[in-house]
């Protein structure tokens, strides 16, 4: 399992342009691990209609 | 007469300006020798602008001589947090990247302060790119605590709140992102409000998420912090989250007592894992509202629990978006904490981030209807430790710090920290006061008759 959750971050890592010494990665996996029960918390709720409070505006009309 | 002068408040020092009773001159040189001599030990500053405020001193003496005095800031000297930008001086966003680094423009806030005639002193320290709620600085090195030089000033506006503990300036620029203003305010016992996001123009300001980012003020009270709000506050088409929702006088809106006002105290979450001094100096401080004629109810918060991770989903990602290039280009030039939680933003998924948007929708609405229609404001500690040893800083410490800030960025309500008692050691406690939306005039109310009817903010650390 800490295997998958290392792999998976060095993946995460990768694909945002940061190439990292193993023992940093590691010490990241555990970090994000952390996190798992939290995110688990916030997709159980029901958001019901909420969108996402971050919205595209477009420019006034000339 | 120089330590006087320096331990004015804002307010107070304004109005021997403006009655012609001592000039911008002698306020900004008084402040910039308590900063030469205070700041080899607390490292508020990373750019003392001498000769600049003496200039500008000068000619707001010589406008307001000629019965031309702008307002309550005419003449004032200040401060800002080095996160901000300030046209044709070296602006460093505490890093080594930065570390010559010249804007063309001012921030708008500190282009609004000038207008209003204020003196600028100089740029403040902060935690390194403001991500970091310690002030422990890699680069500049540690701001320290004045109340104890051992002790951190807390951040990321951890300059600004030394700097105004201190008396080097009347008051301060900061930011806020999960709590950089508040907690510093409350570690160096000094107000500082966190307004309604929106409510102050971020255009000039180096991000550290642009969900969740604010400006606002600390100073030595709260009529202070009025005073500079107004200064900062209102629209800015430049900024694309900042709001036309109409500014109120908040300096007026202070008289009027807390008599009728119900104050919300939490039931759970805010209170969890306060230092015992800390939870019974902040409910010593709601009986004070209480004895004032203020309501006190017990009050439920939706989802409060949840908040912290939400704020972290956001949060990080979007720091990591803004430093991204950065970051994998030159590693080696950033400080030892912040790398770890820009890298750990690249480990949330797009599905955290869009998830905490909603929350973020869902919960505003939630305390909208169930929390803001039963109360008028929120009293929490601001944070639930004080200041710790610089030498013991680090991630437990930040947690700790960013406990009860954070959330009230997600919700993007107006939040003040006043000081509300000290320790058996001496330490700065501070109450967080927080209130709806836009109406950062109730919560500076509620605050300035706790203020009024206490001491805590007349204190000042050794010099």
């Amino acid at each position: 399992m800490q295997e998958e959750t290392t792999s998976a971050t060095r993946e995460m890592l990768r694909l945002a342009g940061l190439e990292l010494p193993q023992d940093r990665i590691t010490a990241l996996a555990a970090g994000a691990a952390t996190f798992g029960a939290a995110r688990q918390q916030l997709l159980a709720i029901d958001y019901g209609d909420a969108e996402p409070a971050a919205r595209f505006r477009p420019p006034a009309a000339r | 007469m120089e330590s006087e002068l320096t331990r004015l408040t804002l307010a107070e020092a304004s109005s021997l300006v403006r009655h012609k009773k001592v000039s911008p001159l002698e306020l900004t040189e008084a402040c910039l020798r308590g900063i030469e001599e205070s700041d080899s030990q607390l490292n508020a500053f990373i750019t003392v602008a001498a000769d600049e405020a003496v200039m500008s001193a000068g000619r707001a003496g010589e406008e307001i001589a000629k019965g031309d005095h702008r307002g309550p800031l005419h003449g004032i000297p200040v401060a800002v947090k080095d996160l901000l930008d300030r046209a044709g001086a070296r602006t460093t966003y505490g890093s080594k990247i930065f570390a010559e680094h010249v804007p063309s423009a001012d921030a708008a806030a500190v282009e609004r302060l000038l207008k209003e005639g204020a003196v600028l002193l100089g740029k403040l320290n902060l935690h390194e790119f403001a991500f970091g709620a310690t002030g422990i600085n890699a680069h500049h090195g540690a701001c320290r605590n004045p109340w104890d030089t051992e002790r951190i000033t807390g951040g990321s506006s951890s300059g600004s709140g030394a700097a105004v503990a201190a008396g080097q300036c009347f008051a301060a620029l900061g930011t806020d992102t999960g709590g950089s203003i508040r907690i510093p305010a409350s570690v160096c016992g000094v107000a500082g409000i966190k307004p309604t996001y929106g409510r102050v123009s971020r255009r000039g300001v180096l991000p550290l998420s642009w969900s969740l980012d604010h400006v606002g003020p600390l100073a030595r009270s709260v009529e202070d912090c009025a005073i500079m709000l107004q200064a900062i506050a209102g629209d800015d088409p430049a900024d694309a989250s900042s709001s036309a929702e109409s500014v109120p006088d908040y300096r007026a809106a202070l008289s009027g007592g807390v008599r009728g006002l119900r104050v919300g105290v939490p039931s759970e979450f805010f209170f969890d894992g306060a230092d015992p001094e800390v939870g019974n100096a902040v409910r010593a401080a709601i009986d004070v509202l209480s004895g004032l004629g203020a309501t006190m109810h017990d009050v439920s918060l939706p989802h409060i629990a949840q908040a912290p991770a939400a704020v972290t989903a956001i949060m990080l990602p979007e720091a990591l978006s803004i430093h991204q290039q950065r970051l994998a280009e030159r590693p080696g030039d950033y400080g030892d904490d912040v790398p770890y939680r820009l890298e750990l933003g690249a480990t949330f998924t797009a599905l955290d981030y869009v998830t905490s948007q909603r929350f973020r929708e869902m919960i505003v609405a939630e305390w909208r209807r169930d929390v803001f229609d039963k109360v008028d404001v929120l009293a929490t500690p601001a944070t639930p430790v004080t200041a710790g040893r610089i030498d013991k800083g680090d991630l437990q410490t930040t947690f700790s710090l960013i406990h009860n800030t954070n959330p009230l960025n997600l919700l993007g309500i107006p939040a003040i920290s006043v000081p509300c008692g000290f320790t058996s050691s001496g330490l700065p406690i501070g109450l967080q006061l927080a209130g709806r939306w836009w109406d950062e005039a109730t919560v500076l109310r509620a605050a300035h008759a706790y203020e009024r009817a206490t001491e805590w903010h007349k204190r000042h650390p050794p010099r």
